[in-house]
């Protein structure tokens, strides 16, 4: 049997598999019939197995070229590099899906076996929950968008791997991105199962919280480093363009990050118990949306939407997800009554809730600014633009007064803050904060956004790094402290990341950009830069016509680096490609970028002197080693 | 009077907000920077004119430059730009009706919670 | 009056309000189309002379270049439409490419451009592809 009918095969009994999981669940849920539960887990675990094999199958057909797949034809070819095969994995609609429901099923099938002799009552549900929307995208997989479809004639060769996405950061990205946006399934699962229960107390989120913690680790990686790759490959001097695809990451990363915060009010204080389900019921339909706006054609234009199939599925999908969670959340409403009070305003409850306004606020604007051109298109016909600017300044203040909640938050105590106590912890970092903005601005700094983001990197870290010499005063020792609670330090050693990125942030206040077109032999000027066009080398591999500027650089008269910056010619795909030069330091980025080359050698550079970015690169490590930590605290202990 | 601080944050705030939301001056003078900055590319989907790496954005780019040193307002050189190459390159929509719907969200949003709080703070 | 009940009627106007604020913010942003397609061009034809935009992909083997002069067909789909043009066209040019020609219609079925504009679309693609 060759892999394309094993494969079809597969997917038929996955999706044949997880849809009896789901009616099974349900029906030994209503009954009470453990039998049909245990047969339930079964089917899913099963239809996981099966999942998974067609993804290994499609991995395999990718590898050995096998091109009576349509779809082995239409991403790779023979001279697409053999590291770079799996990529083409997420290169088209129909593997990426197969991932997606490969992830969502192994998420789904792990959390179920953990938690089934623990959480015996919220299991059945959460599994059908599971089966459901698994056989929904098997579904849609087998009978819709299948990645197994045979072409014929065979032909010789595959139309090949386009170049953007030949490259390391390509590689990890998008498997990080949907490791974080299929892992929201669990928590998904697990609060709709305590909402048809009518039972909200905190059990539901934690149990699956480390799964929380980790889907959003993953998704905060994801994004960074999809940043990183647009920073490194396409050439246009930045990380984040607020592209309709990058929100789409981003929405659900706003209401996740909201609910990792609000759910310890909850845990602390038994407050805002419906809050929570509302957030994680957004979270899971906006990880949805962004699957939706990336894969249906949407954004391309309506005329695309209307074609594709998985535009015309998953808009139900999402709209039956998003609607029946809610309208479960209202039918259940009058039976999730908070139990506690708030104490006072000037609080850490209280600041909690500010957070999650500004969090909620912030996903919902930008979710409007993603859709109100597709809208507009939708009911006259006119193209319109929502872009940085409109995105920028709302994101700008937004984002720094949560940043300056972060650093609020642990000097203000839980219940009721004296003013006493407020005035000794806000003393240093205040002052600290105070002194930053001052100094920058006797030191000539003129944009306001850049002091008082840098101002409030201090007051952060200072209030962060303040909370660690307490601990480690009162507990013997800073190892001993965050051992001791992982999740709280852990929690701290993350912001004290974002301070870093925020720091990055920053320097895009100061970017410089130049373009020039010059010959071999002539120099230019940017920053304190003296860039000279060396000479230029044009080459030839079977992949591509190469055409390299050699560029060398000196900063006061010192020769300090030799850049060479590219403009390919990819033959398979007939399409231009630039390779950056990038001389990286802790201070500022030096990036350059070939957007012509005439055949007499004249090039036309673009220049970036960008600084401070290193730190957000550096911001994010810090974070991955928080989300390490927090990630080690076992399941149970409390705060 | 434990309301006044928090009140007084949250009015800084959307001042601040509106601030920043508000456009810049039509009559004022821009540079080819903030116009390139703010214009998205007509050539590359979802990048600015200033972000842009094609050769054709480095045209229009010049062609802003030149505008500006004929003194145009940012009022002239946006009417220019949708002569030239349609709505879509205004990275801000010209009404602010866009604005309308998260304002009035987000308004909805602080009261709900301003109650919410006032509920559980009671007896 | 029972909570759920006071909940789902604040819920409700609140809904409605918010959906009436969308619709009316969708009103009104009329604008006058800022290029036709040639499928537009074909179903309704528009007076010689006369100066419009026209976007579309380019048609895959529709390429001719005559010393100054290019030749190719530009499609929509529905339609499609011949342009002519002695413009020098920007590197990112080529088949499949979404262009946008601006100059007059000079015979039927024939489109003479002053100006071809290329738009880099394999960027917007890999940001699909990539998920993000």
């Amino acid at each position: 049997m060759d892999i394309a009918s094993a494969g079809r095969f597969l997917l038929y009994a996955a999706f044949a598999g997880a849809l009896m999981a789901s009616m099974l669940s349900l029906l030994g849920y209503r009954r009470k019939n453990l039998g049909a539960v245990l047969s339930g887990q079964r089917a899913l675990i099963s239809s996981c197995i099966l999942t998974g094999t067609c993804l290994v199958l499609l991995i395999v057909a990718l590898y050995i070229h096998d091109f009576s797949i349509g779809y082995v034809v239409s991403y790779t070819s023979r001279s697409t590099p053999k590291a770079y095969t799996f990529t083409a994995l997420w290169a088209g609609m129909e593997g990426s899906l197969l991932l997606w429901a490969s992830l969502t099923a192994a998420y789904a099938t792990t959390a179920v076996v953990m938690q089934r002799s623990r959480r015996a009552d919220l299991v059945p549900v959460a599994t059908a929950v599971f089966g459901s929307v698994l056989a929904f995208f098997l579904g849609l997989l087998a009978f819709s968008a299948n990645p197994f479809a045979t072409i014929s004639p065979i032909p010789i060769d595959g139309k090949g791997l386009t170049p953007l996405l030949q490259s390391p950061f390509m590689a990890i990205h998008p498997v990080l991105l949907y490791l974080g946006l299929t892992g929201l399934i669990v928590p998904f699962g697990f609060a709709v199962s305590a909402l048809v229960r009518g039972r909200l107390d905190p059990r539901w989120f934690t149990s699956t919280r480390r799964w929380t913690v980790l889907a959003w680790s993953f998704l905060t990686l994801g994004i960074i480093l999809g940043g990183a790759w647009a920073y490194m490959e396409l050439g246009w001097g930045g990380y984040w363009a607020w592209d309709p695809v990058e929100n789409a990451s981003f929405l659900p990363w706003l209401t996740a990050t909201a609910f990792l915060h609000s759910v310890m009010i909850q845990e602390r204080r038994g407050m805002l118990k419906v809050w929570n389900v509302a957030l994680i019921l957004a979270t899971y339909s906006l990880s949805l949306f962004g699957t939706f706006l990336t894969r249906s054609g949407l954004l391309v234009s309506v005329h695309t939407f209307s074609e594709s199939p998985v535009g015309k599925y998953l808009l139900p999908l999402l709209g039956f997800v998003a609607v029946g969670s809610f309208a479960l959340l209202g039918w259940r409403y009058d039976r999730l009554r908070s139990d506690r009070h708030l104490d006072s305003v000037i609080s850490r409850e209280s600041a909690f809730m500010f957070n999650n306004l500004l969090f909620v606020a912030l996903a919902f604007t930008v979710l409007w600014g993603t859709i109100y051109p597709v809208l507009v298109e939708a009911t006259n016909g006119s193209k319109i633009s929502v872009g940085p600017p409109f995105f920028n300044s709302v994101f700008i203040p937004t984002g720094l007064a949560l940043f300056a909640l972060s650093g609020v938050g642990p000097l203000v105590a839980w219940r009721r803050a004296s003013t006493r106590s407020l005035r000794r912890q806000f003393a240093l970092p205040l002052s600290m904060g105070m002194i930053t903005i001052v100094s920058l601005a006797i030191s000539g700094m003129r944009s306001w956004a850049a002091m008082f983001a840098l101002g409030l990197c201090a007051f952060v870290a200072s209030a962060t790094l303040g909370e660690f010499v307490s601990g480690a005063r009162a507990h013997h020792g800073l190892l001993n402290v965050i051992r001791r609670n992982k999740r709280r330090y852990g929690g701290y050693i993350v912001h004290l990341g974002v301070v870093l990125i925020v720091l990055g942030f920053s320097g895009n206040a100061f970017r410089q950009s130049t373009t020039t077109t010059i010959k071999p032999g002539m120099s230019f000027k940017i920053g304190d830069y003296d860039i000279l066009y060396a000479r230029a080398r044009t080459f030839s591999t079977p992949e591509k016509v190469v055409n390299m500027a050699v560029m060398k650089v000196a900063r006061n008269g010192k020769d300090i680096a030799t850049l060479r910056p590219q403009r390919n010619f990819h033959l398979a795909q007939r399409t231009p490609q630039s390779e950056i030069g990038l001389r990286t330091s802790l201070v500022e980025d030096l990036y350059l970028v070939l957007t012509r080359m005439d055949r007499d050698t004249t090039a036309t550079v673009r220049a970036w002197v960008n600084p401070l970015v290193a730190w957000v690169w550096i911001g994010a490590f810090i974070m991955s080693i928080g989300m390490v930590v927090i990630l080690a605290e076992r399941e149970g202990v409390p705060a | 009077m434990k309301w006044i601080l928090p009140l007084a944050i949250l009015t800084g705030f959307v001042f601040v907000i509106a601030l920043s939301a508000k456009g810049p001056n039509p009559d004022a003078r821009p540079t080819a920077e903030d116009v390139a900055g703010r214009t998205m590319s007509p050539f590359c989907p979802g990048l600015t004119v200033d972000e842009c790496p094609s050769s054709q954005s480095a045209d229009l780019r010049n062609r802003i430059a030149v505008e500006i040193d004929r003194g145009a307002t940012n009022e002239q050189i946006d009417k220019w730009l949708v002569e030239n190459y349609g709505t879509a390159v205004l990275g801000r929509p010209k009404s602010n009706i866009v604005w309308m719907v998260p304002a009035a969200v987000t308004t909805i949003a602080m009261i709900a919670l301003g109650l919410g709080i006032r509920k559980w703070s009671g007896p | 009056m029972q909570s759920r009940t006071r909940f789902v009627i604040a819920a409700g106007i609140v809904v409605s309000a918010i959906v009436g604020l969308i619709i009316w913010s969708l009103t009104g942003t009329g604008a006058t189309a800022y290029y036709k397609t040639p499928g537009e061009l074909s179903a309704a034809p528009i007076n010689p002379g006369t100066r419009v935009r026209v976007a579309g992909k380019v048609v895959a083997g529709s390429v001719e270049q005559l010393g100054e002069t290019t030749n190719f067909t530009v499609t929509d789909g529905k339609g499609e439409i011949a342009v002519t043009t002695k413009d020098v066209l920007p590197d990112t040019f080529g088949t499949g490419v979404e262009v946008v020609a601006e100059g007059t219609v000079t015979e039927p079925g024939l489109f003479t451009a002053s100006t071809v504009l290329a738009k880099c679309p394999s960027k917007f693609k890999a940001r699909v592809a990539s998920g993000g």
